[in-house]
């Protein structure tokens, strides 16, 4: 009896004892410090980059805790006489994130297999992305697409930022490219699956795409700053972004609530990468067709079912309930052995 | 009433468990990944940066062509150290004795004060690598070795680079006339640069100015070469060992211009020609510097205080028209022999310009020869102490080989502080990050 009742007690206090904990580390190849994660973060994620420079191989690690629903990718690129690997992979239990993809394996691979694809690789930063110097690369794994991956934000002075190569990025099809844009960003993810397939060199940032006749709303931040009512703004789609776009979710850096509006392509909305972009855990996304219909979420909140994002009124509501129950077994306890 | 104190005892423990690990929590509000998000690329020596937005905003810096390491801090190119060596980044990795080098990083060092887990090992150009650094201040660049199953401090066999006094020695001493003279062998004067722009719309390119080679690496020139600030530097090219301007000798080393800085002081609005003078970083197409041949080789800069006598003979060369009404420039090397004129004198003969300690005046005693149009930016060489220096640099004048008005030239004793700062910002400075 004492026994059941002791399991009782620990059943209802461990679970709130400690959330998620992860490896965590930046740049350090030994990584053995934990953290533990945030309420908002509920994924443990390991980023490698590995950049292969003959004879060298130089690999940087990034691991630690992560808001949830981002996914698994892996790209690689050329970059001058380097070639550079990159993979994010995710899990949910504790301390999952302790192994790190070895790069070495990829390279046997490489030695293996036969038919790969060849694809096109450049990148803004090496100033490679034209015409003239655009390079070919062999895909290391059989899997791989050829990618191309355009973002540019409006506050960067800088201008578009691309990156061609191999990869194999979740939700990405061949089919439609992942878009999404709103008067701060734009976003475009294609992924193609035959050599040498990712060849478009249209600049997105001077040569927009052509409007589709959406109109959606748009903003970027929280219900105070960025997408305050009065801060929001309308803004006409470009391309295969026929969708309107909302979502909210704890951001990942701030902790805060924050909200994202604007034109989405309808593979988009399937798939992750407002989360990725926007670094956004605790999630609640929607798209909806038809004209500035992404009004939903006014001051922050979903306006049909308010949902409260405000995670430590929660915590503290838990563990109140739980030191009252634990206070009424014990009571109980009392009163039945005396 | 027992299962009463175990309860008891666990909620004492349990509480504070909870409260403690809460504090935790709360203190610890950023994880790795979002502090790394804070940081930049810090990329030195022209790098840029590279953000992989899908891979949790990871960065990279993308070095120029001679850099490497994770913020393009390390120097492939570098041959020599400066000083003690504090400033080197290059890349050799033996000792004198011909011992590998231990990395930075090695576990072998995690005991020992210089490695690459210090705070400041950016800083002290410690990295994931087994260079040879001198962290610590010692005469020169030094790195761990291990050997006989210890770790020793072992210094490397690496050359200084105090510029052993090759500069200003030439094979020929064949010298003649600009305006009005003969034609010079490139032997002669083989410090002399020419700098060319090619026109916008057609692929020719135009002569510019002349230059010195005042180190493999730079040329000096006169500032007013260059309509403006912004001049486009990806138009121009420089051009060692050419005997004439529409020949290609076979022996000519050709140069992109690396970077291009005008004097701060020089003014084209003001008109005044006061601080005539640039440096001009070259970079061939595979990102050397010039090599020293018979036809290319640097002129010695003057020492600091060096102020030359009234009447001292130089020796002016270029590239530039045979008289101010010619169309072409002479197209020929040519040098000619001028004067050096006391600083009232010239003022007396330029009155209402201002011919200030920034320039000294030179020129033929019968006025019979003179640098011209298309000198400009050229040397204007000395002998002092046996070795040939570079005291003036083609600047302004009235016509040319005209009575009473001499050539001006910029006096180089007078920038020799701008010119080794310059200079060395570009070599050294940008190994370390502002602080």
């Amino acid at each position: 009896m004492d026994f059941f009742l002791i399991s009782i007690v620990l059943l209802l206090t461990v679970p709130h004892i400690s959330g998620l904990q992860c490896y965590s580390c930046d740049r350090d190849t030994d990584c053995t410090e934990m953290e533990i994660c945030e309420e908002h973060q509920e994924q443990c994620s390991t980023t490698i980059m590995t950049v292969l420079s003959r004879p060298k191989i130089s690999t940087y690690i990034l691991k630690g805790c992560d808001v949830s629903g981002k996914p698994n990718n892996s790209i690689s690129h050329l970059s001058g006489n380097q070639v550079v690997f990159l993979t994010e992979e995710y899990c949910d239990t504790e301390l999952c994130n302790k192994r790190s993809p070895n790069v070495v394996d990829v390279l046997i691979a490489r030695g293996r297999q036969r038919r790969t694809r060849e694809c096109y690789s450049c990148t803004t930063a090496d100033k490679t992305c034209s015409n003239s110097s655009l390079e070919l690369m062999t895909c290391a794994r059989l899997e791989e697409d050829c990618v191309d991956i355009i973002s540019f934000t409006t506050e960067l002075p800088a201008g578009e930022q691309r990156i061609k190569g191999c990869g194999q990025l979740s939700h990405c099809q061949a089919s439609e490219p992942l878009g999404f844009h709103n008067q701060n960003s734009f976003h475009l993810i294609k992924c193609c699956n035959s050599s040498r397939c990712n060849s478009d060199m249209q600049d997105y940032k001077d040569a927009p795409l052509p409007l589709n006749g959406v109109t959606c709303f748009s903003c970027e931040g929280n219900s105070t700053h960025g997408c305050s009512p009065d801060a929001v703004s309308k803004i006409q789609c470009q391309g295969p972004m026929t969708q309107c776009l909302e979502a909210s979710g704890i951001h990942g850096i701030s902790g805060e609530n924050s909200v994202v509006k604007g034109c989405a392509s309808p593979s988009w909305c399937e798939s992750p990468y407002t989360a990725v972009h926007k670094n956004l855990g605790a999630i609640h996304s929607r798209c909806c067709s038809g004209n500035l219909c992404n009004n939903w979420i006014i001051n922050g909140t979903l306006k049909p079912s308010p949902r409260s994002q405000a995670g430590h009124t929660f915590q503290a509501q838990q563990t109140l309930l739980s030191t009252a129950l634990l206070l009424s077994v014990t009571f109980l306890l009392c009163s039945g052995s005396s | 009433m027992k299962s009463l104190i175990v309860i008891s005892a666990m909620l004492s423990v349990l509480v504070p468990t909870r409260a403690s690990s809460h504090h935790w929590l709360t203190s610890h509000k950023l994880g790795s990944k979002t502090k790394y998000e804070h940081k930049g690329c810090n990329c030195l020596n022209g790098g840029t940066c590279i953000t992989y937005h899908l891979f949790s905003r990871m960065k990279r810096c993308v070095c120029p062509e001679g850099y490497s390491g994770d913020h393009c801090e390390i120097d492939n190119e570098s041959r020599c150290y400066s000083g003690n060596g504090e400033d080197y980044r290059g890349t050799v990795s033996v000792t004198a004795n011909n011992e590998r080098c231990l990395e930075w990083s090695s576990h072998i060092l995690r005991r020992w004060h210089y490695n690459v887990d210090r705070q400041d090992a950016m800083e002290l150009g410690l990295g994931k690598h087994n260079y040879c650094r001198n962290p610590d201040g010692q005469s020169k660049p030094w790195c761990y070795v291990w050997k006989g199953y210890r770790t020793t401090e072992t210094p490397c066999d690496i050359p200084t680079c105090e510029r052993e006094s090759t500069c200003g020695q030439r094979s020929l001493r064949k010298t003649f006339k600009i305006v009005g003279g003969h034609k010079a062998a490139i032997e002669s004067q083989p410090w002399i640069a020419t700098i060319f722009q090619s026109t916008r719309n057609r692929g020719y390119n135009r002569f510019l100015c002349g230059g010195s080679l005042i180190d493999p690496c730079w040329v000096l020139t006169a500032a007013h070469c260059f309509e403006s600030r912004t001049f486009d530097t990806s138009r121009l090219s420089i051009i060692l060992g050419k005997s004439a301007l529409n020949v290609t000798d076979a022996e000519e080393q050709s140069f992109a211009v690396d970077r291009l800085i005008i004097h701060e002081g020089y003014s084209e609005q003001r008109g005044d020609y006061d601080n005539d003078i640039a440096l001009i970083r070259i970079r061939s197409s595979t990102g050397q510097c010039a090599e020293e041949t018979p036809v290319v080789k640097t002129i010695c800069l003057p020492p600091r205080n060096l102020q030359l006598s009234e009447n001292f003979q130089c020796e002016v060369s270029g590239y530039g028209k045979e008289n101010k009404t010619e169309i072409y420039y002479s197209r020929i090397l040519k040098s000619t022999y001028v004067k050096t004129l006391s600083q009232s004198k010239c003022q007396k003969y330029y009155e209402g310009r201002t011919v200030n300690g920034n320039m000294f005046c030179a020129a033929d005693k019968d006025w019979k020869t003179d640098s011209c149009k298309g000198d400009s930016g050229g040397p204007l060489i000395c002998e002092h102490r046996n070795k040939l220096m570079l005291y003036g640099i083609v600047s302004w004048g009235e016509g040319c080989a005209e009575k009473e008005k001499p050539g001006v030239y910029t006096r180089v004793t007078e920038y020799l502080p701008w010119i080794e700062s310059h200079m060395n910002g570009v070599n050294f400075k940008s190994y370390y990050f502002p602080k």
